[in-house]
């Protein structure tokens, strides 16, 4: 996590002053392999990693959009959510057509709806959740 | 220890393990295997290190290490999908 961290607060202080839209993609798209290392680490199972993964890159989707549902997945588990759930549901909201950020909401809304980081930010297992705080 | 130093480990223990794992033949397609692979997790760090330091220039960036976006997309997606690439890259970067 820690690294996770660091990793993301490397890519935060970059000069973004003269960073369009375009190289945002980039440098989302840059953290995918460190955040998938970090779910792995928080316990998504391997199996799981590699179907999503698949399943994304098959459907033609860039790897901004990976980070961004692998990071989404990160912080519901952070926040007290079930390991099992990753791949079933990734795969039943791009087969409803979802991609790029509706895809990572809905993995959000998904987890919200089971009152997963509830109540005052807090999960289950009553970890504070890090909405927000080093997304690009 | 330095990152360099870990990454070196890492690649060479990627390479012995690949190796030895198999017999005759297929030792030497192992080796290339694992050489190709930290050869994957090089290029990506290389080009992670360069757009992190000048993310304004990262399509020439991308173009210098001959890369498309949709090659890049293609890079990290193969990097991310291998466990001990991923952590390579991930140690490497932080």
């Amino acid at each position: 996590m820690k690294r996770l961290l660091a990793f993301a607060a490397l890519v935060a202080a970059a000069p973004f002053a003269q960073v369009g839209d375009s190289m945002l993609t980039i440098l989302r798209a840059l953290e995918l392999p460190a955040l998938v290392t970090e779910a792995r680490r928080v316990g998504v199972a391997e199996v799981a990693v590699r179907d999503v993964l698949e399943a994304l890159r098959s459907r033609g989707l860039p790897a901004e959009d990976a980070a961004r549902v692998v990071r989404e997945e990160i912080d519901a588990i952070d926040a007290g959510a079930p390991r099992d759930n990753f791949g079933a549901f990734v795969h039943a909201q791009l087969d409803a057509g979802l991609r790029g950020r509706a895809l990572a909401e809905a993995i959000r809304a998904e987890h919200q709806a089971r009152d997963v980081g509830r109540p005052e930010g807090r999960g289950a297992q009553g970890r504070a959740t890090r909405r927000g705080g080093s997304r690009l | 220890m330095s990152t360099r130093f870990r990454r070196l480990c890492f690649g060479t223990a990627l390479i012995l393990a690949a190796a030895c794992s198999r017999s005759g033949g297929e030792r030497a397609a192992a080796a290339d295997e694992g050489a190709s692979a930290m050869a994957l997790v090089d290029r990506a760090v290389a080009v992670a290190l360069a757009i992190r330091t000048n993310p304004a220039a990262g399509d020439s960036i991308l173009a210098a290490h001959g890369l498309t976006r949709a090659a890049f997309d293609s890079l990290m997606y193969d990097v991310a999908a291998d466990s001990a690439l991923a952590r390579a890259y991930a140690e490497a970067i932080r």
